[in-house]
């Protein structure tokens, strides 16, 4: 059954169901409204970036949805990006940064994954000065204060 | 959308996840935003322990002073690994703290003052615990030296004082019999016990009890448990008392520190271990996860164990004398129970057999082809299964598999070319039990790993499995839509080329990792290697 998602800028887009529900936002929308060809907002979302989420979700629509699992620990967990995903991953900065809040607000879990990882790989070996320069990130501390966080954490600088 | 990534705490949160410790550091001061969320990521644990020589740095290697106390909200765990600052100790107002871990110092110490510089730890240990009782959950006391450490009450008394215990790991320790009773107290509210080298000295067991209905405990092993020359048996008995008075147990694992290094024949402990908790009356209706992994008792023995388990879900018995006595007790219809389906007078009798998901068989020398098949045809519920040699033979005279949610499967498929090398055996007849064992194989949809060489045989070369290729059925594993990696080490004598490789890489979508010499020809091999390769399959010739 195909379903159709509507823009920010009010463009639409039919997908099919299995597709739409790689996000549990509108997977719950339509789970609450039930049987019904009525178009699903997302006002959060603009077309371009739309069109990636959905791309992605094609690409991926048969993975097994993936279960949260409460005692996973941080430091087991893979950072392997698939090959497919690095590809798609492969655009300008605020794309990146779109498709992270557009996989955030539609809950699409394994896209967040993803995504957090590539601005991982970003910030991977860079002082905190290249760090703010890679994302135009203002420094608020006072001089002051970032000496006494240094100090305060300079045992872990080591590690 | 206005806002950044950067801007929602929990998206930061999930990117410092992928970031190694010394990148989460950095961006401790990129911004204050960045600092609120990756302060409680680096204070997380604290290992506690001396600069070793390869240390360099002027910085210190844990934090003390005002910045300790400034931070330590955000301390989770302390590791003290050789380093014991009375500072520390007397830390109060952690308000996060949940695992406290102790081991001992890399410095040779003399006889005469371990017991001194032991029982002061201990106490300041204890202090901490207790200071920090109502958030503690995992505690560890790894106290190996070259003597075995003596805990005081005091340490005894102060973790029975946490109500939220969680796991419990205590090695190389002896614990003295009048401490028994705290012991057990503080065991039955932990959800999980590990012992490993533990020693119970001087208990008289009857007058320790424990209140069953408030116990906890779960999960237990039991690992390197000391037994020998010495104790004559007590300790492995003792244990075994111990054990049987947590009636909500559901998992135990017990496994024997060598016994080879002791005067005692080998399995003889871990027989006495069994035979104490096994004894009238049963009190383990829950269990059901067992591992007795090298257990050198004998198939009698275990057979009457598992007569014990009404609901067994994952047995490990790898490199024990498993054998038809045991596989009959796991089939014996009469310890089989009731279960309710459905209306309350709907009842059907749920074979044994039928629960376990997870069994490991590997290196049990008296386990057949047609014991493995049997398990096979049988044990519908099985996901994950490792055993030893199973030949096309066997899988032709049997029946059809019911293992149909299987995931894992690690066996020696062996495939009769095998059992008549150099004796021209029918090849007609071959390729046939080939196919038949082939097409159980596709019956497995759910399979994601597959390892048709498993076992210790130490010559390359004198395995052989299936042929995997197209002609000889590997074409009938195209429903295997879940594989992730396919094993075949030990076996030169396969024939795989460009097609099998192209086949792989269309009808295994999820597939990954490929272990085994595919073509003897090199040319063959590199052309095979590279097809998959440049689909981000690995391809490896060893695990």
């Amino acid at each position: 059954m195909p379903v159709t998602l509507v823009s920010l800028d009010n463009e639409n887009y039919v997908v099919d169901k299995e597709v739409a529900e790689r996000s549990i936002l509108i997977k719950n929308m339509l789970e609450d409204v039930g049987e019904t060809d009525s178009p699903i907002p997302l006002p959060n979302v603009t077309s371009t970036v739309l069109k990636k989420v959905i791309e992605y979700c094609e690409h991926h629509r048969n993975d097994p949805i993936q279960v949260p699992d409460e005692t996973d620990d941080p430091r087991k967990r893979s950072n392997d990006i698939e090959e497919w995903d690095m590809k798609f991953m492969q655009v300008d900065q605020e794309m990146l940064f779109e498709i992270i809040l557009a996989a955030n607000y539609l809950d699409i879990k394994p896209l967040l994954d993803v995504g957090c990882k590539t601005v991982a790989n970003i910030i991977k070996g860079k002082t905190p000065e290249e760090i703010r320069k890679a994302f135009n990130i203002v420094n608020d501390f006072t001089p002051e204060e970032e000496a006494q966080i240094r100090k305060e954490n300079e045992w872990a600088e080591d590690r | 959308m206005s806002a950044r990534p950067f801007d929602i705490p929990e998206i930061l949160d999930l990117i410092g996840k992928s970031l190694p410790y010394k990148d989460q550091v950095n961006c401790l001061r990129v911004s204050k935003a960045f600092y609120g969320v990756f302060i409680s990521d680096v204070w997380r644990t604290i290992s506690v322990e001396p600069k070793s020589r390869n240390y360099v740095s002027s910085n210190p290697i844990y934090p003390t002073g005002w910045a300790l106390e400034r931070n330590k909200e955000h301390i989770q765990a302390i590791e003290f690994q050789g380093d014991y600052p009375q500072e520390y100790f007397g830390l109060r107002g952690c308000r996060h703290l949940q695992t406290l871990i102790i081991r001992p110092p890399t410095i040779h110490l003399r006889i005469d003052l371990q017991a001194t510089w032991e029982k002061n730890i201990f106490i300041a240990f204890a202090n901490l615990t207790s200071a920090h009782a109502s958030t503690v959950r995992n505690v560890t006391i790894d106290f190996y030296m070259d003597l075995m450490a003596y805990p005081p009450r005091e340490l005894w008394i102060a973790l029975n004082k946490c109500p939220i215990l969680n796991q419990l790991h205590l090695t190389t320790l002896v614990v003295l019999g009048e401490h028994m009773s705290t012991l057990l107290q503080v065991c039955s509210k932990a959800q999980s016990l590990i012992l490993e080298f533990v020693i119970i000295q001087d208990w008289t067991s009857e007058s320790d009890e424990i209140h069953a209905d408030h116990c906890r405990l779960r999960n237990v092993k039991i690992i390197r448990a000391a037994d020998g020359v010495g104790y004559k048996g007590s300790n492995s008995q003792n244990q075994a008392k111990i054990i049987r008075r947590f009636h909500n147990l559901q998992s135990l694992e017990y496994r024997i520190k060598d016994d080879s290094l002791h005067s005692r024949e080998p399995g003889v402990s871990a027989t006495d271990f069994i035979k104490t908790l096994t004894q009238d009356p049963w009190l383990l209706h829950k269990l059901e996860d067992l591992n007795i992994k090298s257990a050198q008792v004998q198939d009698e023995i275990i057979a009457g164990f598992l007569d014990k388990i009404r609901n067994l879900k994952a047995l490990n018995v790898s490199d024990t004398p498993f054998g038809p006595m045991s596989l009959q007790a796991l089939f014996n219809e009469n310890t089989s129970t009731l279960v309710t389906f459905g209306p309350a007078d709907c009842q059907r009798r749920r074979k044994v057999w039928e629960s376990i998901a997870t069994l490991d068989l590997g290196n049990c020398r008296n386990v057949t082809g047609d014991m493995i098949q049997r398990v096979l045809e049988n044990c519908s519920g099985l996901t994950q299964f490792l055993a030893g040699k199973i030949t096309t033979i066997d899988i032709a005279r049997g029946k059809d598999w019911t293992c149909r949610n299987m995931t894992t499967m690690k066996i020696y498929l062996a495939t009769e070319r095998d059992l008549h090398r150099g004796k021209g055996g029918d090849n007609s007849e071959c390729s046939k039990q080939q196919r038949i064992a082939y097409s159980r194989l596709a019956t497995l949809t759910k399979l994601r790993v597959l390892n048709l060489t498993e076992g210790n045989i130490p010559e390359i070369g004198s395995m052989k499995t299936l042929d995997l290729n197209l002609k000889a059925g590997l074409r009938m594993l195209s429903m295997l839509k879940e594989l992730r990696e396919l094993m075949f080490l030990r076996d030169t004598y396969q024939h795989m080329g460009v097609a099998e490789a192209r086949w792989i890489t269309k009808s295994w979508p999820h597939f990954s990792s490929l272990a085994g010499i595919a073509n003897a020809r090199r040319k063959t091999r590199g052309a095979f290697n590279a097809i998959l390769n440049s689909k981000n399959i690995i391809v490896k010739y060893r695990t």
